[in-house]
């Protein structure tokens, strides 16, 4: 009993950190049709961002504003260097242009930070540990995991009203729908495109702090697993939808807990993406997704 | 080709044959279509000067190049080897090199890449006589076909995967022990005194040193009557929590973490937090600078081996080896991952003696066939790792130093 609470614990954090992942990715797809290969690399960025935040001021708060605005701020950057002038062109195009993108971001933290080794966040507030005894186990979770859950439930939470109820987020629904129509109806699409990129950033920028404060330590190719399982998160979950990337991240947190505490180790990603390959059978446009309407 | 003062002096004459001075003429010629003739003579007579000094003063070095992973992720460990390799260097030269030339060091960056290596090895086989790298088995098991094809001898320090050398004999050689005999004497004298009943063993698969020590470890624990399971992790995994979690269900005495760095780290501290009982070891395959960064309360007590420890030894030329690293580092200790690379550049150094190579550049093959031979039947070497011999599938061949980690420093642990 005591084993599958605890897995359950751990599945759920590693699930939230994907769905923080996931959620930022499925929203740049949703809105712009785009497969934005830049993400683990901001991510990466955010979290050495969030790392010389935290040595200077010492608040893990100010180091995750600091990772949000940063991812922000590189989010725009990329957008205005790989996805807006590409625009209406072959998807492939922008694909490469992100996943290029990506490669200079890495490099560039290589050559930068201690030459691209290892780094480790420093562990005094988030190590924490919180225990709870029962009569025949006992629980545990660290703080810097109750972080991560609630700072992912707040984003999305926030993320979700910020489409929904803002102007900026009728914009973005707009553009979602149809770019053209939005620009006759007076959208600024490149505006609206750069928000949407900035916003789904700011989202890789706090997982990056977050996630920083838990690994054993930090690289310039930390995000890149990541970004791939957000990727597949994304597929299976249902292009653009946003509570399907919270849903399948927490599945795949789950699925992988629940393989490594009670099947073989080493077949962990093969559940994961087997579990992934069902859905897609069963459910061809993901597990909330909307078959697209066809013409008649 | 023979010791070169420099890699600009070996590519002129890798370009025009024997007298070095081809490729220089015809910039020289370009540069004085395109340019005034005064101004192109000036040029050309700086460009021949140079070209025929460096060709003058490529007797006077024996040109070593070595590959390491300078940037990347496995970064961590390149300052110690560079420091390493390093000292070594400066003392043959203080002593007045090799049979009276200086060692020229080139270094080359794979950036933890691979891929990268197979162009480097390429690169460093032509400028160099002898290869002293790549240092790690995943660069080394790209390294090594090539420098077959090339017939370059070339010796990988830290290099102790399963089969790395096999297909590249003569020429591939470790100077690390393999798993398949450092593992089972470590893990023999750990089960004397901790005498453990149930194992886990926590292999990281994506690497190949750690999933050999992993594997080894494995069957030794068997082999001395201890009941085993065996777990996967993952170095890029972001939570280490479901694995410990698995492994306390285990109730084990002893865990063996047979992983990289990374996820070395992350699992002893996830272990504190489960409050896991077990003892720890650490095979040598996670050892670096993060390992060594933990915090005295939370490697209290880990078991670790390795090929040495300089921290602990008593032997003179080790202490002074100590001294040398810490000036130049800050005071921090040296690893055996620095050892390995002085060691490595101290037999390449005894062995070119030894095997009395000319060093011209017209006997370069035979001086490696030479060196080749010569390296294969080392027997007995003093190192400061100790007293090491060359197996037959070319790797050096030393005992085990096994510590613990009491009050913030390492202890030797022994089978009383």
């Amino acid at each position: 009993m005591g084993t599958f609470v605890q897995q359950c614990i751990n599945g759920l954090t590693i699930g939230c950190t994907y769905a923080l992942v996931a959620v930022g990715f499925t929203l740049i797809f949703g809105v712009l049709r785009v497969v934005y290969l830049s993400h683990g690399a901001v991510l990466a960025a955010s979290s050495y961002l969030g790392l010389y935040a935290l040595a200077y001021s010492g608040s893990v708060l100010i180091a995750i504003a600091t990772g949000i605005i940063g991812g922000a701020l590189l989010g725009f950057i990329v957008e205005y260097m790989t996805v807006r002038p590409f625009r209406g062109q072959n998807h492939l195009i922008p694909m490469v242009a992100t996943a290029s993108v990506a490669t200079i971001i890495q490099e560039v933290l290589r050559l930068t930070f201690q030459g691209g080794q290892p780094i480790a966040y420093p562990r005094a507030i988030t190590s924490a540990l919180y225990e709870w005894k029962f009569s025949e186990f006992r629980i545990y979770v660290t703080l810097g995991q109750i972080t991560i859950a609630l700072v992912a439930i707040l984003l999305v939470v926030a993320l979700n009203l910020a489409v929904k109820r803002s102007w900026m987020g009728r914009g973005i629904r707009s553009v979602a729908d149809s770019e053209w129509v939005s620009s006759l109806l007076g959208v600024h699409v490149n505006a609206i495109s750069a928000q949407t990129v900035a916003l789904g950033s700011s989202l890789a920028g706090a997982a990056g702090v977050l996630l920083g404060l838990t690994v054993p330590a930090i690289d310039p190719h930390f995000g890149e697993t990541l970004q791939f399982k957000a990727l597949a998160i994304t597929l299976f979950a249902g292009l653009g939808s946003v509570p399907g990337a919270v849903i399948g991240g927490i599945m795949l947190g789950l699925v992988e807990a629940f393989a490594s505490g009670y099947l073989a180790t080493s077949y962990r990603d093969l559940f994961a993406y087997v579990m992934m390959i069902v859905i897609l059978s069963v459910r061809p446009a993901g597990l909330l997704g909307r078959q697209p309407a066809q013409r008649v | 080709m023979g010791p070169a003062e420099s890699k600009l002096s070996v590519d002129i004459r890798a370009g025009a044959g024997a007298d070095g001075l081809g490729i220089a003429q015809l910039i020289a010629q370009t540069w004085r279509e395109q340019m005034g003739i005064k101004t192109a003579r000036i040029v050309s007579a700086v460009i021949l000067l140079g070209a025929a000094t460096s060709t003058a003063t490529a007797q006077e070095a024996w040109n070593i190049t070595t590959m390491l992973p300078l940037t990347g992720p496995f970064t961590a460990v390149s300052p110690e080897m560079k420091s390493g390799m390093e000292i070594a260097v400066d003392e043959i030269n203080a002593k007045g090199g090799i049979k009276g030339n200086k060692i020229k060091l080139t270094m080359l960056d794979t950036q933890s890449n691979p891929a990268q290596v197979a162009t480097l090895i390429r690169e460093a086989c032509s400028d160099a006589l002898i290869v002293a790298g790549p240092t790690l088995s995943n660069e080394a098991r790209v390294a090594f076909p090539v420098a077959k094809s090339l017939e370059c001898p070339a010796i990988a320090s830290n290099a102790a995967a399963k089969g790395i050398t096999t297909n590249s004999r003569p020429w591939a050689f470790a100077y690390a022990t393999p798993a398949e005999i450092l593992s089972p004497s470590s893990i023999e004298l750990i089960v004397k005194k901790l005498k453990p009943k149930r194992a886990v063993v926590i292999v990281e698969k994506s690497d190949p040193s750690a999933s050999d020590q992993g594997d080894v470890s494995a069957k030794s624990l068997k082999d001395n009557g201890v009941q085993v399971e065996t777990f996967v992790a993952n170095g890029n995994d972001v939570d280490f929590g479901p694995v410990v979690t698995r492994t306390a269900g285990a109730s084990p005495d002893l865990v063996v973490i047979a992983t990289i760095d990374k996820a070395a780290v992350g699992l002893i501290r996830e272990m504190r937090k489960s409050q896991l009982k077990a003892a720890i070891m650490l095979t040598q395959s996670s050892l670096s600078g993060l390992v060594n960064a933990l915090d005295a309360e939370t490697i209290e007590g880990v078991y670790r081996y390795a090929e040495a420890d300089p921290g602990s030894s008593s032997d003179p030329r080790v202490k002074q080896f100590v001294k040398a690293f810490q000036d130049r580092n800050s005071g921090k200790m040296p690893t055996f991952i620095a050892v390995a690379t002085y060691d490595t550049i101290s037999l390449i150094s005894d062995m070119i003696q030894a095997a009395d190579l000319s060093g011209k550049a017209s006997d370069r093959s035979s001086d490696r066939k030479k060196f080749v031979e010569k390296l294969s039947g080392v027997k007995d070497w003093h190192g400061l790792a100790g007293t090491m011999s060359m197996s037959a599938e070319g790797f050096m061949v030393k005992p085990a130093t096994v510590l613990v980690s009491h009050n913030g420093k390492l202890e030797r642990v022994t089978a009383d």
